[in-house]
């Protein structure tokens, strides 16, 4: 079941402003969405528009299959990119008032509340006014009041942004934890590292489109480029000078190719007589995929150009 | 009809809460019943964001402005000068109304201008509840305003201790006070409603323009003037109800403003939650 679905989405801010542009998405059940793109690319606002914060200009939003997304706010925990707190409140008067409006009162409101900060580690400071916490406390109670009502949805907007090591580490153990228990986690992260260990799927947004799209084990392993070992330890330099092969790179006895040449350089060593030692896809990090996908569309957009 | 249905529903004890209640003693079933009905209406997402707004504002400090500001309302009008049932309600409204205005703006400011708007609304199924809850705070906040300077001036002043304000009866200054208070709530629902994000800057232009005619209407003898007098409609209840100061009583016409100032809270506060539901908010 998909539990987000976006259908031709776009967003426009004027004529001349258009955040969004005809964005379809789904996301199912138990997955992990990792977000991607430059500043500006549209990432907030597609987060604000699954919120029910800002409206589409056209096309369609579901979330639990409702179309009012703000009706199936008790499905969802937000963590907001810039949380702006009540400084003057305790953490933890801060989340008993957050969980009373979700519904949690009496009983039900102490366990959640106390449950939920020493999940977050905030126990022992729980009783501190937010005005003396430090950043990356105040992201573990924003992420202690997205998980309030033990929400199927985590709406995660840039949740380690602007934190020590130490305090990212914290998080993404949190993070990780959720995932494990099955919930659907939809990621904005700049951290590209982040979200290849946390996610199972990304989408990389570009200039509001949606230029990339799939699993993160589909992306990395994609076979366009394949990397021959070739035996006896001989020279690739020289196998390639001597046969003419198109290749990407050359290290020692490895020779990097294209996919799409695969079969002439085979066909060609064979023909020579060279024996391989060994034939493999090529792996690549998360990084040089969005590289690589924002540099094809941006060179795409700049032939559009003229 | 079904939102009535669903509303009512929601007033019934629960099954739990009927057992409860099904005991032989009449008392304790009234009482029962309406300790959770209390509960309930307590409970409600509007009245958590009222008390919240409260709570806040006055745990930021700005309550002490407040508390200046009607020390020197006191100071300026009533410890030297004293006076009478109008003398208090024709110049403490003027005082009140502005504090009302601030005060809003304050609140506004503070609630739904910056991303602290956002964890609030995460955790609500609509818009609704918070700006009702809003305007409630901005409008409950005018009760201990009023009876503070309400106890400041009737409780001294320089040349007749003991009596600050002369010939003062519970009797007739009832209905002054409620008509200031009505007054007082009116201005701050309406500077909610005037507030971004909830209007639009049209909307904000439209009413100056308003506010506008009806003072060159009120300074002006020309035909213009004459003809712009019309924009005077909508503050014939509010001048009704600071009337009620004045004269100290409340006849038929009065009763009927006062249930006018009444729906144009609900009206006003109707507005915000339309616009609001309408609008995007982007904030940071």
């Amino acid at each position: 079941m998909a539990v987000i679905e976006c259908i031709d989405l776009s967003k426009s801010y004027s004529r001349h402003v258009t955040a969004l542009k005809n964005i379809n998405l789904s996301i199912e059940a138990g997955t992990a969405f990792g977000l991607l793109g430059e500043n500006g690319a549209g990432k907030s606002t597609l987060v604000r528009i699954l919120m029910g914060f800002i409206h589409p200009s056209s096309g369609r939003v579901r979330v639990f299959a409702e179309e009012r997304v703000e009706r199936a706010h008790s499905c969802i925990g937000y963590v907001h990119e810039r949380p702006f707190f009540e400084m003057r409140f305790s953490g933890r008067a801060y989340l008993t008032y957050l969980a009373k409006l979700s519904g949690l009162w009496d009983h039900t409101n102490h366990v959640r509340v106390e449950g939920l900060l020493e999940r977050v580690n905030l126990q022992e400071v729980a009783d501190r006014l937010l005005g003396t916490y430090s950043k990356g406390m105040l992201q573990r109670l924003t992420i202690a009041q997205a998980l309030l009502s033990d929400p199927d949805l985590l709406i995660l907007d840039e949740p380690t942004s602007g934190l020590d090591p130490r305090s990212q580490w914290e998080i993404r153990q949190i993070i990780m934890a959720l995932c494990n228990q099955g919930k659907t986690i939809l990621l904005c992260s700049h951290n590209l590292a982040e979200v290849e260990v946390l996610c199972d799927a990304v989408g990389i947004l570009r200039r509001g489109q949606l230029i990339l799209c799939g699993a993160v084990a589909d992306l990395l392993h994609s076979q366009d480029i394949v990397e021959i070992a070739l035996a006896d330890e001989l020279s690739a330099r020289d196998v390639v000078s001597r046969l003419g092969i198109a290749v990407i790179g050359v290290q020692a006895n490895l020779l990097c190719i294209a996919a799409s040449s695969q079969p002439a350089a085979l066909s060609a060593l064979v023909q020579a007589q060279i024996p391989i030692l060994a034939l493999n896809p090529v792996s690549r990090t998360l990084e040089e995929v969005y590289v690589r996908a924002t540099l094809v569309s941006h060179d795409a957009s700049l032939v559009a150009a003229g | 009809m079904q939102l009535w249905s669903v509303t009512m529903l929601r007033w019934l004890p629960l099954d739990e809460e009927m057992n409860e209640l099904n005991t032989p003693n009449l008392p304790t079933t009234i009482y029962l019943f309406l300790l959770q009905a209390w509960r309930r209406f307590w409970r409600m997402p509007t009245f958590t964001v009222a008390r919240f707004t409260i709570w806040s504002y006055i745990r930021s400090g700005w309550i002490l402005g407040d508390i200046i500001f009607i020390w020197f309302l006191y100071a300026f009008l009533f410890l030297e000068f004293g006076g009478n049932v109008s003398y208090f309600y024709g110049t403490v409204g003027q005082g009140l109304g502005i504090l009302a205005i601030m005060d809003t703006v304050v609140i506004v400011q503070r609630s739904l201008k910056t991303t602290r708007l956002y964890l609030p609304l995460s955790h609500l199924s609509s818009r609704s509840a918070y700006i009702r809850g809003l305007i409630m705070a901005t409008a409950l906040l005018r009760i201990p305003l009023f009876l503070l300077m309400l106890l400041l001036a009737a409780s001294h002043h320089r040349f007749v201790p003991h009596v600050g304000i002369q010939e003062a009866t519970f009797a007739n200054m009832l209905p002054g006070a409620i008509g200031l208070l009505l007054n007082c709530m009116v201005l701050s629902t309406l500077t909610v409603v005037l507030s971004a994000p909830v209007a639009t800057r049209l909307i904000q232009i439209g009413f100056l323009i308003w506010l506008v005619a009806v003072l060159y209407a009120n300074n002006n003898l020309n035909i213009v003037a004459h003809y712009l007098t019309i924009s005077h409609v909508p503050l014939v209840p509010l001048l009704s109800c600071y009337n009620l100061g004045l004269t100290a009583s409340i006849d038929g016409y009065g009763l009927v403003m006062v249930v006018l100032a009444i729906a144009y809270i609900i009206g006003l506060t109707w507005l915000a939650d339309f616009w609001l539901s309408r609008r995007d908010l982007i904030l940071w």
